[in-house]
This record gives C-alpha cells, sequence and structure tokens, in this order.
C-alpha cells in the first residue's frame, strides 16, 4: 500500500488522483470520528467539509512532521473542540464513575463464540446504544476515546496533539471506558452477558 | 480496581503501547494479582464492545460534494488572497504614514505645479501617472469587487465564512468595502487639488 507520505508528495507534484486516495482512506474514520464527537450529522458534516478544506489549503505546502493521520485528525480535533465550545448544549453528561463503581467482570467473557440469532440482535442492539452512549460521554472522555480508536494514533500521540501530560490521557480514557461500562450495565444489562 | 501502580499500565498493554521491559513487570504481577486480572478483563470487554460499534458510512456522492466544496472554499481563499495582495500592492506600496506624506507632498507639489505649469491644459507626466494610477486602482477595486461578489453569490454558507476569515486572518484593518471608500476619498482629495 503506498504511505500516506507518498500520497502527499504526488498530490504535491500535481497528481489529484493522489489525494483521493487519501481522503478515501480516512473518510469513515473522519466522519465517524466528528459525529461522534459533535453529537450532530449536518454540523459534523460542516467539519468534515471544513476540515478538507484547511487540509486542501495547507497540503501544497505540507512539511511532515509527524503522521499525515495525526495532522489531519489534529485539525479535526481542534475544530470539533471549537464547536462544542461555541454550541455548549445542555447534554445529558455521565458525572465521572470513580474507580469503586467499576463493577467485577468475570475474564471467562474474552471466550469466543458465535452467537445465537437472538445474541446477534442483542449486540446489535449494544452496538447502537453504545454508539448513542459515547455521545453522552464528558467530552474529554469522548475526545480521547475516538482519538484513540478512529485516528490511529498512541496515547503519546494523543498527549501531544492536545498538549497535556500522558496520564491525564490515560486517566480520560480509562473513565471513559468505565463510563462506558456503567452506562451500559445500567441501561441495557451486563456487556459481559451480550459480547 | 486497578493496583494503584499499574492502572495506566494497563491500558497501555490493552493498546499495546507498553514497552517491553514494563510489560514483562506487568505481566508478573498480573499472574500473582486477581483484582487487576478482572479489571484488564472488564476493560477489554469495553473496548472490544466499543471497536465492535462499526464506523459510519458516509455516500461516496455525499463525500464527492463535501469536497467539492472544501476544494471551491480553497481555490475561493488562494484567490482571494491573491486578490488581496494585488490590492495591498496598489493600495499600500509603502508603509501606510509614509505613504500618506507623500501624498501629501504630492498635492503640496502639483498645487503648485498647477498654479505655474505653462501647459495648463495638458496633464503632467505626474498628472499622467498619477491618473493612469487612479485607473488602475479603479480597474483592481472593481475587480475584486466583482471576484468577491461573485464568490459570495456563488459559494455557499461555508466559502462566504472562508472569505470573511481570510479578510481577517490577512489582518486586513478594514473590510474591503471601506478600503474602497477610504482611497478613493484620498484620491479624490489629491485629484480635487491637482486637476
Amino acid at each position: 500500500m503506498t504511505t500516506d507520505a507518498e500520497l502527499i508528495r504526488r498530490y504535491q507534484q500535481g497528481d489529484g488522483k493522489a489525494f483521493h486516495v487519501l481522503v478515501t482512506r480516512y473518510q469513515r474514520q473522519l466522519a465517524s470520528y466528528l459525529r461522534r464527537m459533535v453529537d450532530d450529522a449536518s454540523a459534523a458534516d460542516d467539519l468534515f467539509q471544513e476540515t478538507f478544506y484547511k487540509v486542501i489549503k495547507s497540503l501544497p505546502r505540507y512539511q511532515e512532521q509527524g503522521t499525515f493521520s495525526g495532522w489531519l485528525f489534529g485539525i479535526a480535533n481542534r475544530l470539533a473542540i471549537d464547536y462544542l465550545r461555541k454550541h455548549k448544549r445542555q447534554t445529558k453528561i455521565m458525572k465521572p464513575v470513580s474507580q469503586d463503581n467499576s463493577g467485577m467482570l468475570s475474564p471467562d467473557i474474552l471466550d469466543p463464540h458465535a452467537p445465537s440469532p437472538e445474541e446477534d440482535v442483542k449486540q446489535r442492539e449494544l452496538k447502537k446504544y453504545l454508539k448513542k452512549a459515547i455521545k453522552r460521554l464528558p467530552a474529554e472522555q469522548r475526545q480521547v476515546l475516538l482519538l484513540r480508536e478512529h485516528s490511529g494514533l498512541s496515547f503519546k500521540e494523543i498527549a501531544a496533539m492536545l498538549d497535556c501530560p500522558l496520564n491525564t490521557v490515560l486517566g480520560r480514557m480509562r473513565y471513559a471506558l468505565l463510563n462506558l461500562r456503567k452506562m451500559a450495565t445500567n441501561d441495557f444489562g451486563e456487556l459481559d452477558n451480550v459480547l | 480496581m486497578f493496583c494503584e501502580k499499574y492502572k495506566n499500565t494497563a491500558l497501555l498493554y490493552l493498546y499495546d503501547e507498553l514497552e517491553q521491559d514494563v510489560e514483562k513487570d506487568f505481566l508478573k504481577h498480573l499472574s500473582t494479582c486477581e483484582k487487576c486480572r478482572q479489571e484488564l478483563a472488564s476493560l477489554k470487554t469495553t473496548q472490544e464492545a466499543v471497536r465492535s460499534i462499526p464506523l459510519d458510512d458516509v455516500e461516496s456522492s455525499r463525500i464527492e460534494s463535501i469536497l467539492n466544496k472544501a476544494q471551491a472554499g480553497a481555490s475561493a481563499s488562494e484567490k482571494l488572497k491573491s486578490l488581496m495582495n494585488h490590492a495591498r500592492q496598489v493600495i499600500n506600496p509603502m508603509p501606510r504614514i509614509a505613504w500618506i506624506g507623500t501624498a501629501a507632498l504630492a498635492v503640496i507639489f502639483l498645487l503648485f505645479f498647477w498654479h505655474i505649469s505653462p501647459f495648463e491644459s495638458e496633464p503632467t507626466m505626474n498628472q499622467k501617472r498619477l491618473l493612469q494610477w487612479d485607473a488602475n486602482l479603479n480597474e483592481t477595486i472593481d475587480s475584486l469587487e466583482d471576484e468577491m461578489s461573485l464568490l459570495m453569490d456563488n459559494g455557499d454558507a461555508l466559502v462566504r465564512e472562508t472569505i470573511d476569515k481570510e479578510l481577517f486572518e490577512n489582518k486586513t484593518e478594514h473590510r474591503l468595502d471601506h478600503v474602497r471608500d477610504e482611497i478613493l476619498s484620498l484620491y479624490k482629495e489629491i485629484n480635487k487639488n491637482s486637476f
């Protein structure tokens, strides 16, 4: 597979198709990231457009420092945070869960098994549920969770992007996962029984 | 709940970001700590649940349209930048104070020249230059305004917002209509006194 750096170099030399390959490579992750960050499909589409507007504007002068993915998601992240600041809404935000409430799990749930049709339906419902639950996380936790899952950046890279200590990023991630688990357990039932 | 020492280590382990020697230590700890094993399993379940959520599908026609708009925004911005540079070259070829000083000197000079010139009916070289400059300036401002209104009329909200942003990002002190008024009034002043 052609690397991002190579595609950028080709685009800078006038190969428009290279840019389309680059976009195709990241469009779903980026769209998913933005839609889950701002919880408004139309606003997310605008931010997606603005992200690529900035990319198109800067790409001719782009010099690789870190990964393209990091740069791309850095732009998208700044836009999403700006959007959230401008559109502060009264969304139902989970109170961060304390470590005491994390619950106890059995490790045997890690064993893979083929789901029955009922289980399959339940799993699909869970996915839909979690998609919504992510949007209810506090913004800082949601941001780290989505960046880690969609951008392919490491925690260290995310910490550098957000200009905050690695431990803070890890803390947010941990609480994001704990909060999701708590929400799913409260509203949906035990994750262990579904997955 | 993880043992305090390993709460971040566990997360890094889960996301495969742990350095080898630290990983060894962590695995050793896991083999003796039931609490951490359970907590890790819990995190892993939630991580898997999050990863099982499919990425959002974005219709290719939608992507195409978004990219086209982004491209249009970027082109509009480039065009505007070059127009602004062009305008600035005409409007502000030297520092403002020097410009005003020169204009004032020109007025004095032209007033003086007007009264002593034996060829009153023919414009002098300086006058011709000013006339030409004036014509160029008007032409530039006209074309700038045409381009601007075209971009404003044809562009969508993003393009308009982009144009607004560009004007401010480029530290343009005034909006174009003000720039135009200001320059034209200065020119009228000079012309009134000299022609």
